[in-house]
């Protein structure tokens, strides 16, 4: 192989490697675990340092909403009973009212509370409503 | 009618598959009668597909409610364009527009080139038919877009309110567009390697449909954003959401395509790198288009009711092994006749964005799928949010942005690194003065002083091709300064368009430094009469006002806007509550001007103490993002339009061209 060819594949592994390693740096810093609500419980005290994003069910009865300082709070429940209480800071979704799972991310604090950063409502098939039989 | 619509689909279907059948046979056994008839039912089966989607055009017009898709999109005084867009608002119907401009493009590559490559057309048809007969049977016999209700509700519930806008007129069609038309260019070059044709045919055949493609694509993409950004109430423009990076994933492998065909055409170099990018991207629209149906990637629980993945994934595998069977077989036909002479070259500086566009890609698919995989190996989903894919795809973009400088520095072939060096004085110089001055305006951090000095740099070394190439011309033909701009560019339209869109890229890669890194955000509750200050606006809240029709209730927190003490205005962001859906929309009110987006929202409405709660944003420069996608177009229209007649090159335009290459 000629000199320049081998220059060529070198620069080119050179970018791979960078690309790979820019990858690898992402990843390290901002991987979070995706729990559901019993993962989370199961996990317990081993959760609760780092980043960490929980799916969940609002239990619609617990939610409080002020409005005034955006502060909301709830539960969060699963199918085996286990809860999750939640507060969160921050802008709520227009979507919370009709979704079924909601995804927070942030910390489970010590207090057994889990403190959220970022909510968001994940129903992508919901562009669609279901029609039900009314007779009036 | 209902029944119609879909015996439609179900003709369609069977003529799809004859095509299909008698094309393959009809081009083996040599017998132009039988291809022939597959070319003809090919545009039948196109034909049907496109009055299917006109049928159902005609029973959501009508309200018939007894069709469970025009009862979960309709609703009596939803306004006509939401009615006729509800075509593409929900999945059945998305698949059947999905279908039409398939065959929309179908009857147009079959009509622009039916008497040309009559030994490529016939098994270009047969895949194209292969992958609309695939959609039709998704379809025919999973998501029936025509089924019946057993009841005739009186109204319907209506499209979903996040899609009553006005950008779902052009954002999904241009997306579908973008996304369906890659098929062409991979029809051509599966043809090209089933007949053994791997010469540059296939590329110059598809060049205009790749490039179609290639436009709707990015429109559809900053459409989104766009869209995103007017509508959702966050601020932001791209969330990294698995859906949007759906949509990016083939247009970064389409990009690399477009660029590397390049260096196909003139040096008969990558033609394996060819294949590979157009089979990935028209892989990744497939893919795309199954991820935005199942659903499987936001949550792997709640979806196991969608059984199209399975079907798409299976076609999706096929496809593959096929294209991938074939590229094997002919890799002794796809060798190359040459090889990269220099690093500094042309062609050397296209491979390094191929693979920085193909790395790019790569991350973006990585961290989306990811959570999939790592369940599926280590039983805990990991999970990676925006700041992996900004500090992975921001680094890679910014060198994108590097090499494209670079490409009027250098020409094919190669040059002495000598020569490099001392054409890149002039721009190098011209960046750092901009840098300092940019550092002494106050620009301090350093990822967003990279980011704008390459932006310079580029835009630069671009504008720079422009304006040697006029004075040259100028000099050479005696034209007035206009009229020898407009004849360059004339003269070599694919060359200048291009450097258009490069020109583009740097607008929008501005817009994004300049909104990613100096954003800024303030919350706070207004009662009438009470002001919030961000940057030097002042904004104080007037009163509430109210409004209704019959789909909505619309509030409005007006606000008096004051810049530096001026009064420049009124904004009233909106609260907009949906009640069939039973949904509330946060409507921004965004005032945009060239050097920053002033933008509000209502985040809180609290009735006791009467007081609105607004978080106001200001995203310095994004007007620039969709000012270059206009410029985008415009590029891609020059760069694309077919050439009248063979271009001599006069004695003027190669002065010119050596004059503003200078290598």
């Amino acid at each position: 192989m000629a000199l320049k060819q081998m220059r060529l594949v070198i620069g080119g592994m050179l970018v791979v490697a960078a690309i790979g390693f820019l990858m690898f740096q992402g990843f390290q810093t901002s991987s979070v675990y995706y729990y559901t609500v019993s993962e989370l419980e199961k996990k317990g005290t081993e959760a609760m340092n780092r980043g960490v994003r929980v799916t969940g069910v609002v239990d619609k009865s617990t939610v409080k909403w002020d409005a005034r300082n955006l502060n909301m709070s709830f539960t969060f429940k699963d199918d085996s009973g286990t809860t999750l209480p939640v507060a969160y800071h921050g802008p709520v979704p227009d979507t919370f009212d009709n979704a079924e799972n909601v995804v927070v991310e942030g910390k489970y604090g010590s207090d057994g509370v889990f403190h959220a950063t970022t909510l968001f409502v994940q129903c992508p098939s919901k562009y669609e409503a279901q029609v039900t039989e009314k007779k009036s | 009618m209902a029944d119609i619509g879909y015996l439609l689909i179900v003709l369609g279907l069977a003529a799809a598959v004859y095509s299909m059948v008698t094309s393959v046979y009809g081009v083996s056994a040599r017998r132009p009668a039988l291809v022939l008839s597959g070319r003809n039912a090919a545009l039948v089966a196109a034909g049907l597909t496109v009055g299917a989607a006109l049928m159902m055009e005609f029973l959501l017009l009508t309200h018939d409610f007894n069709v469970r898709y025009v009862a979960e999109t309709t609703q009596l005084g939803q306004s006509l364009y939401l009615t006729i867009t509800a075509l593409w608002g929900a999945q059945a119907g998305s698949l059947l527009f999905w279908s039409t401009i398939l065959a929309g493009y179908t009857i147009s590559v079959i009509l622009v080139t039916r008497n040309q490559h009559r030994d490529l057309l016939p098994w270009a048809t047969s895949v194209l038919m292969l992958t609309l007969a695939f959609f039709l049977t998704v379809l025919v016999f999973l998501r029936n877009p025509f089924e019946r209700l057993t009841f005739i509700p009186a109204d319907g519930t209506g499209l979903n309110p996040l899609l009553q806008h006005g950008g779902m007129m052009i954002h999904p069609p241009n997306l579908y567009m973008g996304f369906v038309g890659f098929t062409v260019p991979f029809a051509f070059a599966m043809a090209a390697l089933i007949t053994g044709r791997l010469d540059d045919t296939w590329i110059r055949t598809t060049r205009i449909w790749t490039m179609i493609a290639w436009t709707f694509l990015s429109m559809g993409v900053l459409l989104g954003g766009r869209w995103a950004y007017d509508v959702l109430g966050w601020g932001g423009y791209w969330g990294w959401d698995p859906v949007e990076n759906a949509s990016l994933l083939p247009w970064l492998t389409a990009t690399a395509f477009i660029h590397s065909v390049m260096v196909q055409e003139r040096k008969g170099m990558l033609k394996i790198w060819n294949m590979i990018l157009i089979v990935a991207t028209y892989g990744l629209v497939i893919f795309g288009t199954f991820l935005t149906r199942s659903g499987v990637i936001s949550s792997v629980h709640a979806f196991a009711l969608s059984n199209l993945g399975p079907m798409f994934l299976g076609f999706l595998t096929l496809v593959l092994l096929m294209a991938v069977g074939l590229i094997i077989y002919r890799r002794d036909l796809l060798r190359s006749k040459n090889q990269v002479e220099s690093l500094v070259s042309r062609e050397a500086s296209f491979l390094l964005n191929n693979m920085l566009m193909v790395g790019v890609c790569f991350a973006v698919l990585w961290g989306t799928i990811f959570p999939m995989i790592s369940e599926i190996f280590t039983g805990d989903k990991i999970t990676v949010g925006p700041p992996f894919f900004n500090k992975t795809v921001g680094p890679i973009f910014a060198l994108t942005m590097l090499v494209m400088g670079f490409i009027p520095l250098i020409g094919w072939g190669g040059a002495t690194t000598e020569k490099f060096l001392r054409h890149l004085i002039r721009p190098a110089i011209a960046t750092g003065i901009g840098a300092l001055a940019l550092f002494l305006l106050g620009v301090h951090q350093v990822y967003a002083l990279i980011g704008f000095s390459l932006c310079l740099f580029t835009g630069y070394t671009t504008v720079s091709e422009f304006v040697n190439g006029t004075i040259a011309r100028r000099r050479a033909t005696g034209e007035n300064p206009f009229q020898a701009l407009v004849n360059l560019i004339q003269r070599n339209r694919r060359r200048y368009g291009g450097y258009l869109v490069h020109i583009a890229v740097v607008f929008i890669g501005l817009g994004i430094v300049g909104s990613q890194f100096y954003k800024q955000e303030v919350t706070q509750a207004l009662s009438p009469g009470e002001s919030m200050q961000i940057g030097d606006y002042t904004l104080t809240y007037l009163g509430l006002q109210q409004d209704s029709d019959l789909v909505k209730q619309d509030l409005y927190g007006q606000l008096m806007v004051s810049q530096g003490g001026q009064q420049v205005g009124v904004i009233s962001p909106q609260q907009e509550f949906f009640t069939a859906a039973n949904q509330v929309m946060t409507i921004p009110a965004i005032r945009s001007t060239p050097k920053e987006d002033l933008y509000v929202i209502v985040a809180g409405i609290d009735t006791q103490s009467n007081s609105l709660t607004f978080t106001a944003h200001i995203n310095p420069l994004v007007m620039w993002i969709w000012l270059g996608g206009v410029l985008l177009i415009l590029g891609t229209i020059i760069a694309a339009w077919p050439a009248a007649r063979r271009e001599p090159a006069p004695v003027t335009e190669a002065v010119a061209e050596r004059a503003s290459t200078r290598i």
